[in-house]
């Protein structure tokens, strides 16, 4: 069974984001232009997860809630551009159906975090990947 | 007898293990017979009918065998055999023939859906203690 952070990234590429905008997709944290990544981009970093609802069947599995942060990464100046890339991110990954998995929420954001010393805007959003394991 | 984790427990239905159980209650009651005289300072009690009660919670598995055989059972009335190991293997354990007196599902946006079941012993009930 993949990690969160690996299916959050096969959603969004499986759905054409990267090259219907024009954007580098990582699973990584944000890091500034380089042989890979560009301006306008998404990063994908698992954000940890919160103890399971462990179940009383022998099976020693449990319900748990592993969560994902997604930031995206507009281009200099690109307020707008950047704001439709984040929503249409935003609402592939919510409610997004992932073999294995239980089921998969935009839980917090999209939030405007900052712009950046290089005039490109961020933002960040919180995904829930449930899973039984 | 030593403590055990909850998480250990297990519930089993017709001799299959109930998937996906987050929490288990079991009762058993006994009746009070009041026996006190007239006049008598303390009441004084004999030992009346027993009876007992399951409560299951768990997230709903629709591909588990025995969660099916919830519903099924319940719609029908039909008592099966219900085990209750309260450390999943050789630990204590109660068993008797029940019946699904409640069955409840519920779904909200922010969590897996939940079933609530309740049992009654419709017998004789045996503990078995390690």
């Amino acid at each position: 069974m993949a990690n969160p952070d690996s299916e959050i990234y096969t959603i969004i590429t499986g759905a054409g984001i990267h090259t219907t905008y024009s954007c580098s997709v990582g699973i990584h944290t944000i890091r500034d232009v380089d042989t890979v990544v560009t301006h306008k981009a998404i990063f994908i970093v698992m954000s940890g997860e919160d103890s399971p609802i462990d179940y009383m069947d022998g099976s020693g599995n449990g319900f748990r809630r592993r969560r994902v942060q997604v930031v995206v990464r507009s281009a200099p100046d690109e307020y707008q551009a950047g704001q439709t890339l984040t929503y249409v991110v935003r609402d592939v990954l919510h409610t997004a159906t992932i073999s294995g998995k239980v089921g998969c929420r935009v839980f917090s954001g999209p939030w405007l975090i900052e712009k950046d010393n290089q005039d490109r805007y961020i933002w960040s959003m919180n995904v829930e990947v449930w899973e039984v394991s | 007898m030593a403590t055990v984790a909850g998480y250990k427990g297990t519930v089993t239905w017709n001799g299959n293990v109930v998937a996906n159980v987050v929490s288990l209650d079991h009762g058993l009651n006994m009746e009070e017979i009041d026996v006190s005289a007239n006049g008598v300072i303390y009441k004084q009690f004999l030992a009346g009918q027993y009876d007992s009660t399951v409560s299951v919670e768990l997230h709903a598995d629709v591909a588990d065998t025995a969660t099916d055989a919830l519903y099924a059972d319940a719609l029908a009335g039909t008592s099966r055999t219900l085990l209750l190991k309260f450390d999943g293997t050789t630990g204590n354990q109660v068993t008797g023939t029940a019946i699904i007196t409640s069955l409840e599902t519920s779904a909200a946006q922010g969590g897996a859906v939940d079933l609530s079941v309740t049992f009654r012993y419709i017998g004789a009930i045996v503990f078995t203690t390690s």
